[in-house]
């Protein structure tokens, strides 16, 4: 049965420079709302895996990284499910994205989360091997926090 | 500082997976490439740590298949120390890796391959995915699909320490035992994984084999036009085994051409680069690289699900031997050389993986607490290798008299097949584009399914939103002017 929990979902993969900052960031958002009905779950895994963990949560945060082509570094860009690519074909277990996950999801039944959210942070270097972000980012993080946490700790508690 | 934006299409994942096609001064194909811009440079970011760190760190090379790099590391751990490990902590490896196995083969059979004949090549591009899938198979089996993927990171949960990037193989065994309550639910899942792996090859004998258009697809010459050696790890009986054995390599006409152990490897693969993609291209020394060329006297070999089944004499467990023997006499016997059958041996290998995972669970030793030898001996050098579901996966440590890593190098799963992979998508494109042929997203998705069969894993790694690959295809003139660029959306 479904909860009224909200699960933050850090995504991203430790040893990739920039590429951590939503295992990071999910870590201090989750830490910071220090609420009961949340629960945290770092993953660097990918595509339908993904499924495994969402299910039975009422609300899914996503946090991850991303790379645009004219970004600013350290920008939080607040996206729906809806906003992620809709890729139609399979190439690769990594074509599987989220959009596709969650939808899966639903029309099999499976409980998914009926609010999403996801943040998308602007990185500097995800494709470095590293186990720490680039000083760049580094600076940015505790504002991406605070940002990420003044919007959850609204949202969290009205959707709960 | 927070703001909504629409995501721009022009991604880091960009690029990752690139086929590029060459026309003739006739308008037909004169050659095709499969570029790949890989990352580079994770076997120097590991020099300097310690050997026993590589199982943890090698994992995450992968967001899709952890398990395979965290095994093959463990393996070159044991051999860089000179330990044997522990019985019991073989099998729990193994137990390990077989549930492993039948998650992901069946991620790819019906979620990646499956629009390919589940939904056939020439359905309308919205319906073939997932979703497409589901309402065609029904909610029902899709339901089976999702569970049976649950209950295989059960297996890794339970044991490996946890569900995400496992924590449980080290040198000399492994961290964690079976107690009887786990003990009973990995037999339970060994029983459900067996049934799922029946109800696969029954979807595979109703959607494809029993579809004639399909089986002469499989058949035809689109995928069915190149002919080489054959890779994959065999047991003491030259069965296939995905976790231990000797590396067995045959001919174009089925013989063995090499065996040897892990640890010689170097004496039998080399790479060659090409200056045009990142990724290398493993062939047999003993060969040679005689150019993008099938036939006995080039080095060229595939792996993977019908490399393996063709370089093995058989399959080790009853139900997918009886598959195995099935499958060569309705293709005309071994070796198949049909791309497209490796479909096929992939739901073999579903089959195998259940069953061995079965008899794994039952082992009455399985419960034994001896999981770890501590090694004591100076490390120094040591080569691990376990199949991963994209072909044969090599890890090759040196380290110091301390277990300080010197040089590191990695040969994975989808490398092994690159070569195969450029000559298939050239083989398709010839006989699909031609002169006049006007080069629509169906023929694109055709040229697709002569690489989509080797499940090719490349952005390793790395995985920032959107979290998708999109291939993009680039058609150019006998004057290498870019006349078709084709991306899918």
């Amino acid at each position: 049965m479904i909860s009224n929990k909200t699960l933050i979902l850090g995504l991203g993969n430790s040893i990739l420079s920039d590429d951590r900052i939503g295992l990071d960031v999910a870590q201090l958002v989750y830490n910071g709302l220090n609420n009961n009905d949340c629960d945290l779950v770092i993953s660097q895994l990918v595509g339908t895996n993904i499924l495994d963990f969402v299910c039975g949560y009422k609300v899914l945060i996503v946090i991850d990284a991303i790379k645009t082509e004219n970004g600013n570094d350290g920008d939080v860009y607040q996206l729906s499910l809806d906003d992620m690519p809709k890729q139609k074909r399979s190439n690769s277990p990594h074509n599987v994205g989220l959009y596709w996950t969650i939808k899966m999801g639903d029309k099999l039944g499976i409980e998914v989360p009926d609010i999403i959210r996801i943040y998308a942070i602007e990185v500097n270097d995800p494709f470095s091997f590293g186990e720490e972000l680039t000083d760049t980012m580094k600076k940015f993080l505790p504002n991406i926090v605070e940002n990420i946490l003044e919007k959850e700790k609204s949202l969290c508690t009205s959707s709960i | 500082m927070t703001k909504r934006i629409t995501i721009d299409p022009i991604t880091r994942l960009e690029g990752h997976g690139k086929i590029e096609i060459f026309l003739d001064d006739d308008g037909d194909v004169a050659n095709a490439y499969f570029l790949v811009p890989e990352l580079r440079g994770f076997e120097r970011f590991c020099v300097g740590r310690l050997v026993e760190e590589m199982p943890r760190i090698t994992s995450r090379i992968c967001g899709v298949c952890p398990e395979a790099h965290h095994m093959a590391s463990a393996k070159a751990g044991d051999a860089v120390y000179g330990v044997t490990i522990p019985s019991v902590a073989r099998k729990l490896r193994e137990l390990i890796y077989s549930s492993f196995f039948v998650g992901d083969h069946t991620t790819h059979f019906y979620i990646l391959s499956g629009p390919d004949f589940i939904m056939g090549p020439d359905a309308p591009p919205a319906e073939r995915n997932i979703l497409g899938i589901i309402g065609k198979v029904g909610l029902e089996l899709g339901k089976k699909i999702i569970k049976q993927r649950a209950i295989s990171h059960e297996v890794s949960a339970m044991l490996g320490g946890r569900q995400i990037h496992l924590v449980c193989a080290m040198p000399g065994g492994i961290s964690k035992g079976l107690n009887k309550k786990e003990h009973e639910r990995i037999i339970e899942i060994a029983k459900d994984s067996v049934e799922f792996a029946k109800l696969t090859l029954k979807v595979f004998e109703d959607t494809v084999l029993k579809n004639s258009e399909y089986v002469d697809l499989i058949k035809g010459d689109i995928y069915n036009n190149i002919k080489t050696h054959y890779m994959g790890l065999v047991d003491e009986n030259n069965k296939v085994n995905f976790y231990d054995g000797e590396i067995r390599v045959t001919d174009l006409d089925g013989r063995e051409y090499v065996k040897f152990k892990p640890k010689d490897y170097l004496k039998h693969i080399a790479e060659h680069v090409e200056p045009w993609t990142y990724l290398k291209f493993p062939y047999l020394k003993g060969k040679g690289w005689k150019g993008f060329v099938d036939g006995n006297d080039s080095g060229i070999y595939r792996a993977a699900p019908l490399g393996r089944l063709n370089a093995a004499d058989g399959m080790a467990t009853p139900l997918a031997q009886a598959e195995y023997e099935r499958m060569y006499d309705m293709l005309g016997g071994k070796p198949v050389h049909a791309t497209l059958a490796t479909h096929w041996a992939r739901v073999i290998e579903i089959m195998y993986a259940a069953e061995r995972l079965l008899e794994l669970a039952q082992d009455p030793e399985i419960t034994s607490k001896k999981i770890r030898t501590i090694p004591t001996s100076e490390p120094g050098e040591g080569v691990g290798v376990v199949e991963a579901p994209r072909g044969t996966l090599y890890h090759h440590y040196v380290t110091d008299e301390k277990g300080v890593l010197k040089r590191v190098n990695l040969i994975v799963g989808t490398t092994n097949n690159h070569a195969a992979i450029c000559m298939s998508i050239k083989e398709a494109a010839k006989r699909l584009i031609k002169r006049g042929v006007v080069v629509t997203e169906g023929l694109l998705n055709k040229v697709e399914m002569a690489f989509r069969a080797y499940d090719p894993c490349l952005a390793c790694a790395t995985h920032s939103l959107p979290g998708e690959m999109p291939l993009v295809v680039d058609i150019y003139d006998k004057d290498r002017k870019l006349i078709k660029h084709l991306k899918q959306d």
